[in-house]
């Protein structure tokens, strides 16, 4: 990734990131103010829902102690003070007085505890009324919360119990009024709050047992994780209510138990508070928040386009001058805008490019000195050796022709073959360094380099197995299916006679040549490899440089043509060696099919 | 404790005895002593399905008694029972390894039913049913009234009597008892009447609802039957017999005897208001139900009982209806108390009817005396000849028709 | 013992007791509103009060349940209870002065009963069913079996009082038969509101806008303390619970044994009737069979049968248009719910597993009764042979046992008399003898 990309990306990550910490820190607060206001709505509910259900409780007791003095239950109660008392006789009483006193529920119960008469269930006369069982309630005067039985259901009420005493024996007044609709009706409550009644207890959730003022709540299934809290606990709970997918349409749910006197959790209140206005401000919040985002963003862009272009141009001015310096054009330099760090490292490029191109001036110099140097001292170490046999032979002759006579022809004789044969190797020697000079470019055609090397080898099997020298054994390891390359043959075979030569010549005690030839992609390698004493790490570097050489004849050049021969098909030759390992040359040429296809056509 | 009784103390059952007792006096109340004979029958046939089940060995017996049977015929039942049992070989035991037998006297609406459950172990039960005729013979009459009206019971039957008298003279005492469809003649003493004859009535216009006849003894022919569009006349022949006729004939008022007649309505049940002769100087008045004479030193002062409720004091001349709290039935009493003849005059009471005696001092009838009550409403009231009345009253537990003769005793 | 409470209340003290008076119209009020008076349209438990007033049968239960001649003089069965044969009485006529001859009764007869073959013979009227039939002679006793007689629009028969106007299902007058053969009715007419409710019927009695009303059994005690005169049969409805079918399998046979058990009779008597009533563990109450004690379920209360856990709720259903049902049937599912058997009350519910019926008892002859029970609880109907006790223990047994029916109670039959009504009779099984009753006072 550009650094120009790069800094738009930080830049508009930063903006970004600026935008939704100030968003979200915005969102959480507003939700807590939110959250807190709900919680003091829920609370002035509850207390409204304590007092009127303090006052409804109060009018409970009140109209059960009306019944309790009424003349009716005081003769009901004489009556079955009476051995025998026919309580049959009074089995509807109850129905007839709870209608009077407008109760949901009455039933007139004996001193064991048997109901005598149930408005709310007539048929269960004769039976026990458990909360008889706790007659300290019966003394109470407070009203209480309870859940009553019905035939087909059980409900939650209010009640209140008096005792009427006229005779020896007591008779039990319980009256209630239902915990309803009706009576969340009766409750103010304001915009976006509602109340809901659970009536029931334990057991599996009951959807039906959910009441609001409306009637039966939509939905109700949703409410029964946090009912079951509230039932496992017996604790408040709250929850947020999804009724549909839309967020507005969610509801923060306080769900408070309604416990009896002994703890019991009967029923619940459940306040809910719509979040319809939370939800409206967190997405204005958030379409505030995307709006300045995407400003911000417009403006990183144009922001970081700017300040990249002012730093990144010259970077680039950089890095383009420094690839020119790689490839090779150490005149590049850098235009210096500023006076800042950019413009310091712009010198200290343009600096630097002119040291490098004076070292190199220098090193090529001093190279090159070296070389002619270098190039002197073969020369003359060449030269000195044919020459040292012609000054002898001159020397002999000289001195034969002074003692003259018979011994001077012979010498005479002999030391002109000498000198004849010092002065061929002198123009030998010349002749390898211009023909080293002036090596001709190659001229490609389709070669078959397995049966070159076949050739090559073969014109020195002869070399390879001389009498009375160690024999060096050929190895030839040729990829029949290399085919055919485009390459100069006559070049190719003398590069690679010059590395056999080199090679049999590293074997003075005689050896293995190894020859492999293998295809590498669209190259061709050739190794050639000895098994003699190997060379050192620095000889190996310095192994193609022109006249250098390890052998103790020769002129040097001959690595230096196959180099400048490879170089020539431009391929690559490189060495591997280690002092007693041998050496191996592998040369790496192109294929050349096009320019072979090419040569062929044109040659036609 | 709340109790749920059976029965409400309170409920509304104005039933002059509780249920129970009231059906037992209804069902079984004087029953002739010979009645071993009466549960011969049945006990032979229960025993001889019990001992088809058993076979002849040893059983356990328990009875228990569930219906109106007195204990004194529980016992006998039993005794039949037993005796029968041992005849096929069944001896009773106390209980232990023998079967046992539970025999239930029980009843139903038709008749009596003995139950014997059989257990000769196991969880297998026999059960045998024997059905008994009822034996519903004697009516009930109460307690003597303590009063000065003493009745005597006369004849009890099913269908409604409409009246009832005691023929005079003859040995044995003969007994006529008028019904819709008959009049019998038994014969008896003792207040034991044996059935002789029945005679029976026809007529051809069907019968008006509240039936009334009476009967009036007869010098020449015994005795005339009087009812609705039909006179009946005894032949004096040999059987005796009767012959019936459609007539109009007027009915004799007050005591068979008396030569004031008053017609009878043929399809009603009152008489038309036009006597014959006149009382006096009047012959037709307001229908009335029934009339009676109370003789004066220079007339008869009569009493008619209207059909609209009043009561009409006729003496000839003049027509008063003083207020008094007459029922529809009155009739003359001649006795040795007072002016020596009463107005007996029923009443309704809370359980049935009551006949009161009235005398009429200076034409104001008054009350002497304390009621007679019945238990049922009075059917028939009609003067006789021998100075007596005769009274018919439904009861209401049994279900019959009771005649009782009534007379007038002075008491101290 | 014969349990006939009759109670005929009287004003109190003295007061003149008047024979019967003619004339006036007395105003009754019944629940039933019959569409049709033809007594072939009946079936075997309808017709009262009504139909026996205008149209009599051969035969008649007199006030005390005992089977009496009526349009037939005698009667004679054949070999085998399959062939009766009626004398008829002789001097009866039809409302329309026709007389009544066996043809006239062979062809009501027929209509009624389109199973017997019916033929006039002489003065007679044979009658041949299709299997022996002891009981015949009773269900000629039937209001069904009233005999008919269309005339043109008109329906004739020969009973005391005629039809004068009739509104199905509202209105009924009748007039007196002046030519009747059992003497004329004191009243000269009735008048019939059909189609009231127990309230609407004590409503109408206090507003003096009724002579005779029908009280319901739970009704008597209060009506009583209010002064009303109260008139009542014999026990003859039976409350009874009829499961829709046999017991699936031994447990639920064992089931339905604990429920029999656990339910508190006593209770359902003695308080949600008000003591109107007798417990019923028979089907037939004890005043027509005397061995209703014989089915006491001795030793199984529900301490001793216990229900093993119910996987479901059963469900029982009653008829909501009496009151008291729905009282029944939740007394009956609490005592149910005591023994481990979950019972949910509904009114009136199809595919119910059980029903709180309240069926009369159709007539005072116990076969008959016990057939109509069968008939209306859906069970197989019992035939009988003969009329032995021991016979219809055997058949009363057998559909106790086959688990599908669990009586309750017995009840009997109550009606309020107004104050100027006399002569009421009490008839054992609650019949309305309308033409012996007669009006004094303000009501003439």
């Amino acid at each position: 990734m550009s650094f120009r990309r790069k800094l738009l990306l930080m830049f508009t990550l930063t903006v970004f990131l600026a935008v939704a910490v100030v968003a979200w820190a915005v969102s959480v607060i507003t939700r807590r103010a939110f959250e807190q206001s709900e919680q003091e709505r829920t609370r002035a509910l509850v207390a409204q829902f304590h007092r009127e259900f303090n006052r409804r409780g109060q009018e409970v007791a009140d109209r059960v102690e009306a019944i309790a003095g009424s003349e009716p239950a005081s003769r009901m109660a004489l009556e079955l003070d009476r051995q025998p008392a026919d309580a049959g006789a009074y089995v509807n009483q109850a129905g007839v007085e709870a209608k009077a006193q407008q109760l949901d529920f009455l039933e007139f119960a004996d001193g064991g505890g048997s109901i005598i008469s149930s408005a709310q269930w007539p048929a269960k006369f004769g039976y026990k009324e458990p909360l008889l069982a706790n007659l300290a309630l019966a003394r109470s005067a407070n009203s209480f919360l309870k859940r009553e039985e019905l035939p087909n259901s059980t409900v939650l009420g209010l009640f209140a119990i008096r005792e009427i005493r006229v005779g020896d024996k007591p008779l039990y007044v319980i009256g209630g009024r239902r915990l309803d609709q009706e009576f969340l009706a009766t409750l103010e409550l304001p915009a976006g709050t509602r109340a809901m009644l659970y009536t029931s207890a334990g057991g599996n959730y009951s959807p039906t047992s959910l009441l609001a003022a409306a009637g039966t709540v939509q939905g109700a299934d949703k409410l029964e994780p946090l009912v079951d809290r509230v039932q496992a606990t017996g604790a408040e709970q709250s929850t947020v209510v999804n009724w549909s997918a839309d967020p507005a349409e969610s509801e923060s749910v306080d769900a408070i138990p309604l416990k009896s006197e002994q703890g019991d959790v009967l029923g619940m209140l459940l306040v809910g508070n719509s979040r319809r206005a939370l939800v409206a401000v967190e997405s204005r919040i958030r379409s505030t928040a995307l709006l300045v985002a995407s400003l911000a963003l417009v403006l990183a862009i144009i922001l970081s386009s700017w300040m990249a272009a002012r730093v990144t141009r010259p970077v680039e001015r950089l890095a383009k001058a420094a690839g020119e310096v790689v490839a090779g054009n150490w005149q590049a330099r850098i235009q210096v805008d500023s006076d800042d760090e950019l413009g310091e490292m712009a010198n200290a490029f343009n600096q630097m490019t002119q040291d490098l191109t004076e070292q190199r001036e220098r090193l090529v110099q001093a190279e090159r000195v070296a070389a002619w140097r270098e190039l002197a001292r073969r020369l003359a170490h060449e030269l000195k050796n044919p020459l040292f046999p012609l000054q002898i032979t001159v020397e002999n002759l000289l001195k034969a022709r002074e003692h003259g006579g018979e011994q001077f022809d012979e010498v005479f004789r002999e030391s002109a073959s000498t000198l004849l044969a010092e002065i061929a190797n002198l123009k030998a020697i010349i002749s390898r360094f211009s023909e080293f000079s002036k090596m001709p470019q190659p001229q490609l055609q389709p070669v078959d380099l397995n049966e070159l090397i076949r050739n090559v080898l073969q014109v020195h099997q002869a070399q390879m197995a001389a009498e009375g020298e160690p024999a060096i054994a050929a190895s030839l390891h040729l990829d029949d299916k290399l085919g055919k390359m485009a390459a100069d043959p006559d070049l190719l075979r003398r590069a690679l006679a010059n590395l056999v030569l080199n090679a049999i010549d590293a074997m003075p005690n005689g050896g293995t040549l190894s020859l492999r030839t293998r295809s590498n992609g669209e190259n061709v390698c050739i190794e050639v490899s000895d098994t003699g004493s190997g060379l050192t790490k620095e000889e190996c570097g310095r192994l193609f440089t022109p006249y250098y050489t390890t052998k103790e004849h020769g002129t040097g050049l001959g690595l230096a043509i196959v180099q400048s021969v490879v170089s020539d098909h431009r391929g690559r030759i490189t060495v591997t060696s280690a002092p007693g390992q041998g050496t191996t040359f592998v040369i790496e040429l192109p294929r050349g099919r096009e320019e072979a296809a090419q040569f062929s056509a044109n040659s036609g | 404790m709340a109790v749920y009784n059976s029965q409400h103390p309170h409920m509304f059952l104005r039933i002059s005895k509780p249920l129970m007792l009231g059906v037992a006096m209804g069902l079984l109340l004087t029953v002739p002593v010979a009645l071993g004979a009466e549960w011969g029958a049945p006990a032979r046939s229960l025993a001889q399905k019990i001992a088809a089940v058993t076979g002849p060995g040893a059983v356990a017996l328990e009875v228990n008694n569930r219906s109106s049977l007195r204990p004194a015929e529980v016992e006998q039942a039993r005794g039949a029972l037993a005796a029968e049992l041992a005849v096929l070989g069944v001896k009773i035991v106390e209980s232990g390894q023998a079967a046992n037998v539970r025999v239930t006297f029980s009843e139903n609406a038709q008749s009596y039913l003995w139950i014997a459950q059989v257990n000769q172990g196991g969880d297998d039960e026999k059960v045998l049913m024997v059905s008994v005729p009822g034996a519903r013979t004697a009516g009930s009459f109460g307690p003597s009234s303590p009063l000065n009206i003493h009745r005597t019971l006369l004849w009890s039957q099913q269908s409604p009597i409409l009246d009832a008298t005691v023929l005079p003279g003859g040995n044995p005492e003969h007994l006529l008892v008028l019904d819709g469809e008959k009049v019998a003649l038994f014969s008896g003493a003792g207040g034991q009447w044996r059935p002789e004859q029945a005679f029976p009535i026809t007529h051809a216009r069907p019968w008006p609802r509240d039936l009334r006849g009476r009967i009036v003894f007869n010098r020449e022919h015994l005795f005339d039957v009087y009812l609705p569009g039909v006179v009946c006349g005894a032949v004096l022949s040999s059987p005796l017999s009767m012959a019936c006729h459609e007539a109009d004939d007027p009915w004799p008022l007050g005591a068979g005897s008396s030569e004031v007649r008053g017609f009878f309505s043929p399809a009603r049940n009152f008489f038309t208001g036009v006597v014959a002769p006149g009382i006096g100087k009047q012959n037709t008045f307001a229908p009335f139900y029934s009339a009676a004479a109370l003789p004066r030193a220079q007339y008869v002062l009569w009493a008619l009982a209207a059909v609209d409720g009043s009561v009409h004091l006729v003496d000839g001349i003049n027509d008063v209806t003083p207020k008094l709290p007459w029922g529809s039935e009155i009739a003359e009493v001649k006795s040795s108390c007072g002016s020596g003849w009463q107005i007996l005059a029923s009443a309704r009471t809370e359980t049935g009817d009551s006949l009161r005696a009235y005398e009429v001092i200076d034409r104001e009838p008054e009350s002497v005396g304390i009621a007679t009550e019945f238990n049922g409403p009075l059917n028939a009231l009609w003067s006789k000849d021998d100075g007596g009345a005769v009274a018919v009253e439904r009861n209401p537990d049994s279900g019959k028709y009771e005649a009782y003769s009534l007379d007038v005793a002075c008491h101290q | 013992m014969l349990v006939i409470s009759s109670i005929v209340a009287l004003a109190g003290g003295t007061e003149a007791a008047a024979r019967p008076h003619y004339g006036g119209t007395v105003r009754i009020v019944l629940r039933e509103a019959p569409l049709s008076l033809d007594p072939a349209q009946l079936n075997v438990a309808q017709g009262k009060p009504i139909s026996p007033l205008i149209f009599e049968g051969l035969t008649r239960f007199d006030a005390h349940g005992r089977l009496q001649p009526h349009l037939a003089a005698r009667w004679e069965p054949g070999v085998g209870n399959q062939r009766w044969q009626f004398w008829l009485r002789p001097g009866v006529n039809f409302h329309d002065g026709a007389p009544l001859t066996a043809d006239a009764v062979a062809a009501s007869l027929r209509a009624a009963n389109p199973a017997w073959t019916v033929s006039a013979n002489g003065d007679s009227v044979v009658i041949e069913t299709t299997a022996p039939d002891p009981q015949l002679p009773a269900e000629l006793a039937l209001p069904r079996n009233g005999i008919a007689r269309h005339a043109g629009s008109r329906l004739l028969g020969t009973g005391p009082f005629q039809i004068s106007q009739f509104q199905p299902g509202r209105t009924l007058v009748l007039a007196a038969n002046e030519d009747y053969w059992g003497g004329r009715p004191f009243v000269d007419s009735v008048v019939a509101s059909l189609g009231q409710n127990w309230r609407q019927q004590l409503i109408t009695l206090e507003l003096g806008k009724a002579d005779v009303v029908e009280v319901a059994p739970e009704q008597v005690r209060r009506a009583g303390l209010s002064g009303r005169t109260i008139v009542e049969s014999a026990p003859n409805e039976l409350i009874v619970l009829a499961f829709t079918s046999g017991a699936e399998s031994a447990e639920e046979a064992r089931l339905r044994q604990a429920l029999s058990a656990g339910i508190d009779r006593a209770s359902i008597v003695n308080v949600l009737l008000q003591g109107q009533g007798e417990a019923a563990e028979a089907i037939l109450p004890n005043w027509m069979t005397g061995y209703a004690m014989l089915f006491a379920q001795t030793g199984q209360r529900s301490g001793d049968v216990t229900a093993t856990a119910m996987a479901g709720a059963m469900t029982l259903s009653y008829d909501a248009s009496d009151p008291a049902n729905q009282l029944i049937a939740e007394r009956v599912a609490l005592n149910a719910r005591d023994v481990g058997i979950r019972l949910q009350t509904a009114a009136s519910t199809a595919n119910a597993d059980a029903r709180l019926l309240r069926i009369p008892l159709a007539s005072p002859q116990p076969q008959l009764a016990l057939q109509a029970v069968a008939t209306a609880a859906g069970l197989a109907v019992p035939q009988f042979q003969g009329t032995s006790a021991e016979e219809l223990y055997a058949r009363e047994k057998e559909l106790l046992q086959s688990g599908r029916i669990i009586p309750l109670a017995h009840v009997p039959q109550a009606s309020a008399i107004g104050p100027g009504v006399q002569g009421w009779r009490t008839d054992l099984f609650g019949d309305y003898r309308l033409a012996d009753v007669w009006l004094s006072g303000s009501r003439l």
